[in-house]
């Protein structure tokens, strides 16, 4: 049970250290492309100065530094009261379904949805995309105001009690790690956005296209061939180095393997391998499954 | 045919108030830098605790307490290493700075024998100075080792024994004998796809499980050898990649020149892929000089473990020593590794120049 746990903790820190160090990226990618000197230099100060520096000690900075000077929960930093941080962690509302209906009627939507999909792809002409994407998006918030109720976090005697909570561990790795990463994808973004030749924008712009139309539509599409290999390198390490957790004692799978069940079960060489194997085809089914989206990107035409 | 006129670009004819709204956002920009920064500044400098002995010199957390670096300057440095024998470490490093300086700088005929003749007998001498037990030197126990001295000394000595190792290891996944060829692509695929930390446990919790019980090795040793495993498959992957971009003719060519495989490979194809993969290594170098720090995890007090034991004490509990210290060692990490990085840049713009950029990819060992 323990181990399942382990994974589960693992997954969750590695997924919200890719989502932010993602985001992060492409912000400081942007910089660093930017042709205002100012800008590009905030994009190559970020990248030099939080690559160079090994993440763990990032990580130690979150969790020693930061986090210890984040006040208490009395007096917790809130946003309308939606959202709470504070130095036992970050608390976020939670949703709940609001009653029996809800689940009923969100299959018949998606059913709905599902049929329509079905004959859009049949007759090609039937109901455009952008129709069909606003007709979902509309479906689904006319669902969630219906049904949704959200929970705010309340705070209780003992600190928050209500809410989804984000341990303080976790932010601390979530923080250092995306901050970490940050640096490698962003220049994975901006090399991979440099390898399409110049005249591509060129030709883009000869043709009419909008700056944004010509990045979404032109540049985007041959930049992820050159991408997407690196970054999914960038997104095991990520998982690689989710690890770390067992340096502030989250419990992710080396610090619930090595450290919680080697000290109760103390069986090493068992659990070893169990943790090694673990790893092994977590990366394995993460690289099989890159190099499927790499197949498909890869197949467009050739330059 | 006639040609179509090509519209002046809008980037080119910029109206006046464009330039003005950019300026303006410039300013903004740097507002918000500076209005983000200046705490930050403030912190480290202004408000810092400069004067002054001990744990009194700094009362609160309001500004860095640079006496604390001060106070444990030589434990940051040296670790525990007793204080009478560390001119030792200096003679040691400075010793490979000195042997590794024209190497890297100058261009010298004969570099290959000369890095071969390096890696070969610098670490035994370096050993025999930090370990001492030889030439009437005292013995000094490993685990006094620590600091920056630490971080260096396994830094070198993984990549040492990492880079033979990758070499063989890149030879094997392109030997002509499948069976080598499987057992390289295992092991390296293996060692690639666990974290640093889990195979510093393996070695840590595992090793002494199968040797027997009276060779007992010491934890710093058991670390140096998962560290430079895991090294040896990222420099063996790079030079892997480096091998294949050597091109099919310089085979052929060896090969009439009536050169066996061995004597092809050091004399003809090694040369030129280690040179392709020089820039990669060195970013794997940055990568393992990064990854000691996860020596702190399994209790040994490399450069951050040091700050974690030194600002751990109780006199030091009000001040910000543990901030100060964390500051401190990120300079020291990141000036040394922006130097490595700003040297592989420069190799790479070299290659790039130098052989039309036969192969440069962006990689970092973690």
């Amino acid at each position: 049970m323990a181990f399942l746990a382990g994974i589960a903790n693992t997954l969750v820190l590695t997924l919200l250290a890719i989502i932010v160090s993602t985001l992060v990226a492409l912000i400081v990618a942007c910089l660093c492309m930017s042709s205002d000197r100012l800008l590009n230099g905030i994009g190559w100060g970020y990248v030099e100065i939080f690559r160079n520096i090994p993440a763990l000690l990032q990580i130690f900075v979150c969790y020693f530094v930061v986090l210890r000077a984040l006040p208490t929960a009395t007096e917790s930093m809130t946003l309308g009261g939606w959202l709470a941080i504070n130095n036992r962690g970050v608390f976020l509302p939670t949703p709940h379904l609001g009653g029996a209906g809800a689940a009923w009627e969100a299959l018949a939507f998606l059913a709905a949805l599902g049929l329509a999909a079905l004959v859009l792809r049949r007759k090609g002409g039937f109901v455009s995309k952008p129709v069909f994407i606003t007709l979902a998006v509309v479906g689904f918030a006319v669902w969630a105001l219906r049904w949704l109720e959200v929970e705010a976090p309340k705070i209780g005697r003992f600190g928050y009690e209500a809410g989804w909570e984000l341990s303080p561990e976790l932010c601390a790795l979530v923080l250092g790690l995306a901050v970490y990463n940050a640096s490698y994808i962003a220049e994975i973004i901006r090399s991979g956005i440099g390898a399409v030749p110049k005249g591509q924008w060129e030709a883009a712009r000869a043709l009419g296209f909008s700056p944004v139309q010509t990045m979404v539509r032109i540049i985007l599409p041959q930049a992820m061939r050159v991408i997407l290999p690196p970054m999914s390198s960038a997104y095991l390490n990520i998982l690689k180095a989710s690890s770390l957790g067992a340096a502030v004692a989250y419990p992710e799978i080396v610090s619930v393997m090595v450290g919680t069940t080697n000290n109760i079960v103390g069986r090493p060489i068992e659990i070893m391998g169990l943790t090694l194997v673990t790893y092994l085809s977590i990366s394995l089914a993460v690289a099989y499954f890159m190099h499927r989206v790499d197949r498909r990107v890869g197949r467009s035409p050739e330059l | 045919m006639r040609m179509t006129r090509i519209e002046p670009s809008a980037g080119k004819r910029q109206p006046h108030g464009r330039g003005r709204m950019r300026a303006g956002l410039g300013l903004l920009v740097l507002a918000g830098l500076a209005l983000l920064l200046w705490p930050a500044f403030d912190w480290a400098v202004v408000s810092a605790y400069w004067v002054g002995e001990g744990a009194s010199a700094c009362p609160d957390k309001a500004g860095a307490c640079w006496p604390f670096i001060r106070e444990r300057f030589g434990q940051i440095i040296y670790g525990a290493y007793p204080d009478t024998e560390r001119w030792r470490v200096n003679a040691g490093l400075a010793l490979g700075a000195v042997l590794l300086a024209p190497l890297i700088l100058l261009p010298l005929r004969r570099k290959a024998l000369l890095i071969c003749a390096f890696l070969a007998v610098y670490p035994l001498v370096a050993l025999a100075l930090f370990a001492g037990g030889v030439f009437g030197l005292e013995p000094v126990a490993t685990d006094t080792w620590g600091g920056l001295f630490l971080t260096v000394v396994v830094g070198l000595f993984a990549f040492t024994t990492a880079f033979p190792m990758g070499i063989l290891l890149a030879m094997g996944r392109q030997s002509p004998i499948p069976v080598v060829r499987l057992l390289a692509g295992t092991w390296v695929e293996f060692w690639r796809g666990v974290p640093t930390l889990v195979v510093l446990f393996v070695a840590v919790i595992m090793l002494p499980l199968f040797l027997p019980v009276e060779r007992e090795i010491d934890k710093l040793a058991r670390a140096l050898i998962a560290l430079s495993i895991l090294m040896s498959c990222y420099i063996g992957e790079s030079i892997r990649g480096a091998l294949r971009s050597v091109p099919r003719g310089q085979y052929e060519a060896a090969c009439a020149l009536g050169m066996g495989y061995w004597r092809a490979h050091v004399h003809v194809i090694l040369p030129q892929a280690i040179r392709v993969a020089t820039p990669q290594i060195t970013n794997i170098v940055i990568g393992l000089f990064k990854e000691t720090s996860l020596l702190v995890v399994i209790g040994l007090s490399d450069l951050l473990g040091v700050i974690q034991s030194a600002s751990g004490d109780t006199e030091w509990h009000l001040s910000s020593a543990r901030a100060t210290g964390y500051l401190f060692i990120a300079l020291i990490y990141w000036g040394i590794c922006f130097t490595m990085s700003r040297y592989s840049a420069r190799l790479e713009r070299r290659s790039q120049r130098g052989a039309g950029g036969a192969a440069a990819g962006t990689g970092h060992g973690a």
